[in-house]
């Protein structure tokens, strides 16, 4: 029993790395003290007392987070922002990095085959993805990877546009462009994110 | 700002207050009073609390003392306290309910007799 406390508290813990940082610095520790003793009185009688309690903590989290990010929110601070950013980040970096790398390796079983520019663009997938733990380093190659994409597909564009009217060529670069926007601004946010954290 | 506009308190945060209305408390030490107090109806979770005390704290009704407890484990401990705008929030609300309550037993006696 006592290991199964002890993983538990270990894994509120972790759970607790989820507040707002402002909260967490204030809170955090007691927080994971009062956890503890709560769930040793639990587990005092019995295994499921202990899971009913730990599964309540841990429903009651959502809410509870959202709303402390709420109010650290209305305190504007600087540490608010860049938690912010760095979710923000986090959470399109794994949804759209995690689709278009799945659109890719889709592709890539079905036809056996891949080409360069799938290749290149799977890799700064890979980079997005990786930012969540790498910020600076996974940001900087999923921005610069970005641009390429961008510079790229404006130059696609242009190419595509060749004997369309200006308008006609101007929104096909445009179109080209956006291919690689989405990794440019979310390996910039990351970028952000990592440096404000180092400063 | 009157105390009126502050009311009413939900019910966890006038059992917090209320709990911490006779001596400063621990966080733990809280959570097992609300229990008590609110005889096992409200549980609060760990996050629900702790939002709860910072909300207060920022509301200046509650304060943090200096004084770190250490525990038996050797961790500081930090106790709450109401403060004399807290005290006066209670007891705002204590006399709200109470207005409250004469008038539902007044309405009830009389549909009775």
């Amino acid at each position: 029993m006592t290991h199964i406390t002890h993983l538990m508290t270990i894994l509120y813990a972790r759970l607790l790395g989820l507040y707002p940082p402002g909260f967490r610095a204030e809170f955090g520790d007691e927080m994971r003290a009062v956890f503890a003793s709560a769930l040793a009185d639990a587990a005092a009688t019995g295994l499921w007392a202990a899971l009913c309690f730990s599964l309540r903590e841990v429903a009651a989290l959502p809410r509870n987070i959202i709303q402390a990010a709420r109010r650290e929110g209305q305190h504007r601070t600087h540490a608010y922002r860049v938690y912010r950013a760095r979710w923000i980040a986090r959470y399109n970096a794994v949804w759209f990095g995690g689709l278009i790398l799945l659109i890719a390796l889709q592709r890539l079983l079905r036809s056996g085959e891949i080409d360069a520019l799938r290749a290149v663009q799977m890799l700064i997938a890979v980079s997005l993805v990786l930012a969540w733990r790498w910020e600076r380093l996974g940001g900087l190659l999923a921005a610069l990877g970005g641009a390429l994409l961008c510079g790229l597909g404006l130059l696609g564009g242009y190419g595509a546009g060749q004997g369309e009217t200006l308008l006609a060529q101007g929104l096909t670069m445009l179109v080209g462009a956006l291919w690689g926007l989405p990794y440019l601004i979310f390996g910039g946010l990351f970028l952000y994110v990592g440096l404000q954290a180092e400063a | 700002m009157t105390m009126d506009e502050h009311l009413p308190l939900s019910e966890a945060t006038l059992f917090i207050l209320l709990s911490l209305a006779q001596e400063p408390r621990h966080g733990y030490a809280i959570l097992k009073d609300v229990e008590t107090l609110s005889q096992g109806r409200i549980t609060l979770s760990t996050g629900t609390l702790y939002g709860a005390l910072s909300r207060l704290l920022d509301q200046g009704w509650i304060e943090r003392l200096a004084d770190d407890l250490p525990e038996d484990s050797g961790r500081p401990r930090k106790r709450y306290r109401l403060t004399d705008i807290g005290q006066r929030i209670v007891r705002a609300e204590t006399e709200r309910l109470e207005r409250l309550a004469v008038v539902a037993r007044f309405r009830l006696a009389k549909e009775s007799s």
